[in-house]
């Protein structure tokens, strides 16, 4: 059982930082997640993308393990994948409509950006890939969704800071963000040792 | 005259801005991660092109048949879901260039179906009706996705592995950390800054010529 708990443990931080979504495998980057704004919007898309990452992981496990059975081609499976998504994000919409109407408007599109963000479909073909079982595979959508939060995080700060330099004009915007996220990549890299982790 | 030319450049640029001025990757921001990810070589680049056709002239075009008939988040789920089932026609095309090409591109040739630049494009059609217009904006937008892909694609296989398009050409010293991510957010960040620095160019010669 400690074993357990401790490989439990492991495959998240190891999706937290050496697997880090953002720096090691570009998921889910893209000019959006520059424009947010304060410490509260990214956590709520950090929240979101968690959460759907989780939900979504464990539907495409069951949905694997069945069409797995009949040996489906590859490209039913990316299917799965894609339905496993949709999936989730229509039960967190239902949710967020239910229980929080007054806020599903504001929330409407980052749920949308979050739900149908590269980052989630990579995290379900690599649990797929790996070859998970249901609780490691929650395991590393947890890591994957709260080092996600992490890398935002750290941009955002790095935004912060870098508004306040005098950048090249051809380089202000996305050109500088990419820079800097590239940089904090290479560092990973170098943590790791030059590759990923199998 | 000055004025004509000036209206006929907007014009020019209304119809070609997926091209550059409003390139999905350069000035959308959007689409980067499969760049970074899976464009490491002419070849590679070449494919993802292909699929990000094949995947986003439809979804613009049911977005924009489906505008204000339905529900957003069904109209969402609808689009990513033919999104996914056009991918596939696509497989069958990137296997003629390379029956091999699947293992460079790893995770990330499922991942077009699913990429934010789906979204940014639909939700621009999801209140106007006009599928043709969509259906031009969605070739355009994948041509321009084409030629920064190709770039990326052809300067990373250059110092990599000192070929284009798998010719062999001469090269002092191979990069092979060419191919990883880091790599690739760098590269894309002076490909996007010399972007910038071309269309502030363009704006100032315009603004010279107008005030001549």
């Amino acid at each position: 059982m400690a074993e357990k708990i401790m490989e439990f443990i492991f495959i998240m931080l190891a999706a937290v930082t050496f697997e880090n979504a953002i720096f090691t495998r570009a998921l889910g980057i893209n000019q959006i997640i520059f424009k947010i704004k304060d410490v509260k919007s990214v956590l709520t898309f950090g929240s979101i993308i968690t959460g759907v990452l989780t939900i979504s992981n464990i539907i495409n496990y069951f949905l694997n393990l069945t069409f797995t059975y009949f040996l489906v081609p590859n490209y039913i499976k990316y299917t799965l994948f894609v339905i496993s998504i949709v999936f989730a994000y229509i039960l967190i919409s239902f949710v967020v409509r239910k229980f929080y109407p007054d806020k599903y408007n504001n929330l409407k599109i980052m749920l949308t950006m979050a739900s149908f963000n590269c980052c989630i479909q990579g995290v379900l073909i690599i649990s797929v890939l790996q070859n998970l079982s249901l609780v490691m595979s929650i395991a590393y959508a947890l890591g994957s969704g709260i080092g996600f939060t992490i890398a935002l995080l750290m941009i955002y700060i790095g935004k912060e800071r870098i508004s306040m330099l005098n950048v090249p004009k051809a380089f202000k915007g996305l050109p500088i963000m990419l820079l800097y996220v590239g940089i904090l990549s290479l560092a990973i890299y170098g943590l790791i040792g030059h590759q990923l982790p199998s | 005259m000055k004025a004509d030319n000036l209206r006929r450049y907007r014009r020019f640029c209304n119809v070609t801005g997926g091209l550059f001025s409003d390139n999905i990757v350069l000035v959308y921001g959007v689409a980067i991660s499969i760049i970074i990810g899976a464009a490491t070589s002419g070849k590679s680049a070449l494919a993802l092109s292909i699929a990000m056709l094949f995947t986003l002239v439809p979804t613009m075009i049911i977005s924009s048949l489906l505008s204000e008939k339905i529900d957003y988040t069904a109209q969402i789920a609808i689009t990513f879901l033919v999104s996914m089932i056009c991918l596939i026609p696509s497989s069958y095309v990137v296997k003629l260039i390379n029956p091999a090409i699947f293992e460079t591109l790893g995770i990330y040739f499922p991942l077009v179906a699913t990429n934010s630049a789906i979204i940014v494009k639909s939700n621009q059609y999801k209140h106007s009706k006009k599928p043709l217009y969509a259906l031009t904006d969605g070739i355009i937008s994948s041509i321009g996705f084409l030629i920064v892909a190709i770039i990326i694609g052809i300067i990373r296989e250059y110092f990599a592995s000192g070929t284009i398009f798998e010719h062999q050409l001469s090269i002092p010293i191979k990069i092979t950390a060419m191919k990883m991510s880091f790599a690739g957010f760098i590269v894309l960040a002076f490909v996007t800054a010399g972007a910038n620095a071309l269309n502030r160019l363009i704006k100032t010669v315009i603004f010279k010529v107008e005030n001549k």
